[in-house]
C-alpha cells in the first residue's frame, strides 16, 4: 500500500526542497521541507504512520532540559537505521525528518517541544513517550510551566508507555491518564521549581521522596534508579551500571531514561541496554572541545549550552574553573526568552567564585548578577569572538591552555557560527555540527 | 547596626528572578559599610517581624494563592506596615497585598494592605516596560520586564509608581504599580532593583541606610535598557 496522493505529493515536494537546501544553512534545511509538507498535507504525520511507518516503533522525547542529548543517546543505542530529527523539535522539524526517511524503518526517535506533544503524539501514536523534567524555561514565551505540563499530560491516550522522572511533581501530577508508566529516578538535583503541590497548591515536603501533605500526591516508587556513582538499581538491588560518557548527574538520568525507552521498544533488559551506552562525542556542540588555532597560545575551548537556571547551575557546578578561563554568554532573543531575570535564579552564590568574562548581547545583565554574587568580572565584552580572544590572552599570560564557555541558546549558536574567526578545529570530543 | 532584609517565599514566589531584589539590597548595604542579614523565608517558615525591609516577588497562580493564605495567617505583614517598614512587592506579590486577586479563575481575598483589586486582563501582558516614576528616586525613567495576566485597578485617590510609555503596567490606566505608605508595588521584573538602582537607594534611605551612591557601573544596565526602549518616548501614549 502506498501513501495517499496528497501525502505522497507532500513528501516528494519536501524531499526536492531538502535537496535544494543542502547548500543553505543547516537549521533552515531542517524546517522548510516539513513546513511545506504540512502545508500540502496537514495530516502528514498520521498519513506516514498509517502507511510507511506501519511497522515503525516511535519514541518521543520531551521535557525542559536534555531532549537533544537523550534523543542522541537513544539514536546511538538503536543503531543507524533510525528516523530522527536533529535540532528542530517543532512539528515541521519532525515532518522534515519523516519526509527524508527512506522506506520502512524499525524505529523513529523524535524530540518534541513540550507544547506540541499532544499534536505529535496524536499523529504518530508513539510506543514510548520519554518525559524528562519540567522546569522554568523561557517563561515569557511558554507562560506557565504548570499549564505546559498539563498540556503534555493531554497526550496520554495516544501513548503506549510513559517513561518519566519520578522526582518531578509536575510530571507525576499530570501522569494519571497514561495507560502504563515506568518511573525512573536519578541522583538528587535541583528542586527549586515546584514547592507548591501542582495538583492542590498545598505544601510539598521533601525527604528521600517528596509528597504533598494536603492531597496526598506523592513520588511514585521508582522502577529504575541511577545513583551518583552510575550504579543502576531495581527493586533495591544493583543490576548494572550507566555510562553516559558525558559529565553531570543529569546525564546519568538522561542516559537511564534513554536505556529504559530502548529496552521497551527492543524488548531487552534495561541493564543490558545501559551497558551498551556510551556517547563519547559532544551532542550538537554541547560539551564539544575546540582547538583555537587563530588565538594566542592556541588554547582549547570547551563549549557548554544551557538555557535556564537549572541547566546553568548543573553545568557550572561540574566545570573545574581552577585551570581554565571562564566565559559566560547571554542573549535574550525570542528563542532564548526576552526576559533575562532568570539569571538571578542561578545560584551563583553556591558556586566557586572564579574570575569571569561576560559576553553576548546581554553581557551587562550578567555582569551585575555576577558582581552581586561576589565574582570578579574581568571583562564585559558583548562581542563573543573578542571575549574568547581576550580569554585566550589571559590564559596565555597565566600559562593555561583551557577556556570554558557556557552560553544560552542563541549566544551559543552564534559563537559556534563564528568559529572560523577563532580558527577553531574540532577536538577529540567534538562533533562537527551546527 | 545590622540591617535585616527579609525576602518572602522565594521558593514559591521566585519564578521571575525577583529574589534578586533582596540580593541587590544586601549588596548595597554592604557597600555602604553596614552589616546585612538577608533572610530568605520559605513558604513553611515563620515570617520574622523584626525585619527592616520586606520583599515579595512574582509567581504562578497556585503558589500565589498559597502565599496569600500564609500571610493571612497571623497577619505578619500588617504588623510590618504598622511599624512603617518598607515592603517592595512585585507582580503576584503586589496583587496579594491588595483587597482581591484572581488565581486559576477564582477571585480570592488578598491581605487588604493596598486599596487595589486585581482582575484577569484581556490578554497576557509580556514585554519590556519603560515609564517615568512619580516618586523622587533620582531617575527620570524606570525600566523592567513585565509578564502577567492580571490587571490591577487602583482606587481613584492613589499614587501609582509611574506613568507607562511602553508596556502595560497595571493594565488599564496607563500607569504601573503603586506607592502607598511604606509599600511599593509594581509589575516590573528584571529584577526591578537591578534595572533601577535609584529605586533601591530610595528604599534604603527610608530605613536610614545612606548609600551615597552606587558604583557607577551599576547604572550601566539601567542606561542600556533605557536606550533599548527610548523610541517609546516619541510615541507617548495617552493615559
Ligand atoms: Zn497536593
Amino acid at each position: 500500500m502506498d501513501l495517499p496522493l496528497r501525502a505522497r505529493l507532500a513528501r516528494q515536494t519536501a524531499r526536492l526542497i531538502a535537496r535544494g537546501l543542502q547548500v543553505t544553512p543547516r537549521f533552515q534545511g531542517e524546517t522548510l521541507p516539513g513546513r511545506i509538507a504540512l502545508r500540502i498535507d496537514p495530516g502528514f504525520l498520521s498519513h506516514n504512520r498509517e502507511v510507511s511507518m506501519l511497522h515503525t516503533q516511535t519514541v518521543l522525547v520531551t521535557g525542559t532540559n536534555g531532549k537533544t542529548t537523550t534523543t542522541a543517546f537513544i539514536r546511538s543505542l538503536l543503531g543507524p537505521s533510525v528516523v530522527s530529527n536533529r535540532g528542530s523539535n517543532l512539528p515541521w522539524g519532525i515532518a522534515s525528518a519523516l519526509a527524508q526517511s527512506t522506506g520502512a524503518t524499525p524505529y523513529a526517535v523524535l524530540e518534541v517541544d513540550e507544547a506540541y506533544v499532544p499534536a505529535v503524539a496524536a499523529g504518530l501514536q508513539p510506543a514510548v513517550l520519554v518525559w524528562l523534567n519540567m522546569s522554568r524555561d523561557q517563561l515569557d514565551r511558554n507562560l506557565e510551566v504548570r499549564r505546559l505540563a498539563a498540556r503534555v499530560g493531554e497526550s496520554a491516550s495516544s501513548v503506549d508507555t510513559l517513561v518519566a522522572n519520578a522526582s518531578d511533581p509536575l510530571i507525576v501530577a499530570n501522569s494519571a491518564n497514561f495507560g502504563a508508566c515506568v518511573w525512573v529516578k536519578g541522583p538528587p538535583e535541583w528542586e527549586g521549581d515546584a514547592q507548591a503541590c501542582p495538583r492542590c497548591t498545598g505544601e510539598l515536603t521533601y525527604a528521600e521522596t517528596w509528597s504533598c501533605t494536603s492531597c496526598g500526591l506523592q513520588e511514585p516508587a521508582s522502577d529504575y534508579e541511577v545513583d551518583g556513582g552510575g550504579q543502576l538499581w531495581h527493586d533495591g538491588v544493583i543490576i548494572g551500571s550507566v555510562h553516559p560518557g558525558l559529565p553531570g548527574n543529569f546525564n546519568l538520568l538522561n542516559a537511564l531514561m534513554a536505556s529504559v525507552a530502548v529496552a521497551l521498544v527492543g524488548r531487552e533488559p534495561v541493564w543490558e541496554v545501559a551497558s551498551r551506552l556510551s556517547l563519547t562525542s559532544g551532542v550538537e556542540g554541547r560539551f564539544a572541545s575546540w582547538w583555537l588555532t587563530a588565538c594566542e597560545g592556541t588554547p582549547t575551548l570547551i563549549t557548554y549550552l544551557a538555557k535556564n537556571p537549572a541547566g546553568w547551575h548543573a553545568n557550572l557546578s561540574m566545570i573545574d574553573t581552577n585551570e581554565s578561563e571562564l566565559v559566560l554568554g547571554l542573549n535574550a532573543r525570542i528563542a532564548d526568552g526576552r526576559d533575562t531575570s532568570w539569571i538571578w535564579d542561578v545560584e551563583f552564590e553556591r558556586l566557586q567564585r572564579t574570575p569571569t568574562i561576560v559576553t553576548g548581547e546581554r553581557a551587562t545583565d550578567l555582569a551585575l548578577r555576577l558582581e552581586v554574587a561576589g565574582f570578579e568580572v574581568v571583562a564585559v565584552e558583548p562581542s563573543q569572538v573578542r571575549a574568547v580572544g581576550f580569554a585566550a590572552k589571559r590564559a596565555a599570560q597565566k600559562g593555561r591552555n583551557r577556556i570554558v564557555y557556557l552560553g544560552n541558546y542563541t549566544a551559543f549558536r552564534s559563537l559556534i557560527a563564528t568559529r572560523a574567526e577563532l580558527g577553531a578545529v574540532v577536538g577529540l570530543t567534538g562533533e562537527a555540527v551546527l | 547596626m545590622t540591617v535585616k532584609i527579609v525576602s518572602l517565599f522565594p521558593d514559591v514566589l521566585g519564578t521571575y528572578g525577583d529574589h534578586g531584589n533582596a540580593r541587590i539590597l544586601a549588596h548595597l548595604v554592604r557597600l555602604a559599610g553596614r552589616t546585612c542579614e538577608l533572610t530568605a523565608v520559605g513558604i513553611n517558615d515563620v515570617v520574622p517581624l523584626d525585619g527592616d525591609l520586606y520583599l515579595l516577588g512574582g509567581g504562578e497562580d497556585g503558589p500565589q494563592a498559597l502565599a496569600a493564605r500564609r500571610l493571612a495567617d497571623g497577619s505578619p505583614l500588617h504588623r510590618v506596615v504598622e511599624r512603617n517598614r518598607p515592603i517592595l512587592a512585585v507582580c503576584a506579590g503586589y496583587q496579594v497585598l491588595g483587597r482581591s486577586f484572581v488565581a486559576e479563575g477564582t477571585t480570592l481575598p488578598g491581605l487588604g494592605l493596598l486599596p487595589i483589586d486585581s482582575v484577569r486582563g484581556r490578554a497576557r501582558m509580556v514585554g519590556e516596560v519603560l515609564m517615568t516614576p512619580f516618586a523622587p528616586i533620582g531617575q527620570s525613567l524606570m525600566t523592567g520586564f513585565e509578564n502577567h495576566g492580571g490587571q490591577t485597578i487602583l482606587d481613584s485617590d492613589c499614587q501609582p509608581l509611574g506613568r507607562v510609555y511602553r508596556g502595560a503596567g497595571n493594565g488599564g490606566d496607563g500607569h504601573d504599580g503603586i506607592v502607598h505608605g511604606s509599600i511599593v508595588g509594581s509589575y516590573l521584573h528584571g529584577p526591578i532593583l537591578a534595572r533601577n538602582p535609584g529605586l533601591a537607594l530610595w528604599l534604603l534611605s527610608r530605613i536610614g541606610v545612606d548609600v551615597s551612591d552606587v558604583p557607577a557601573h551599576h547604572w550601566r544596565l539601567y542606561e542600556e535598557r533605557v536606550r533599548a526602549s527610548e523610541g517609546a518616548l516619541w510615541t507617548r501614549r495617552r493615559a
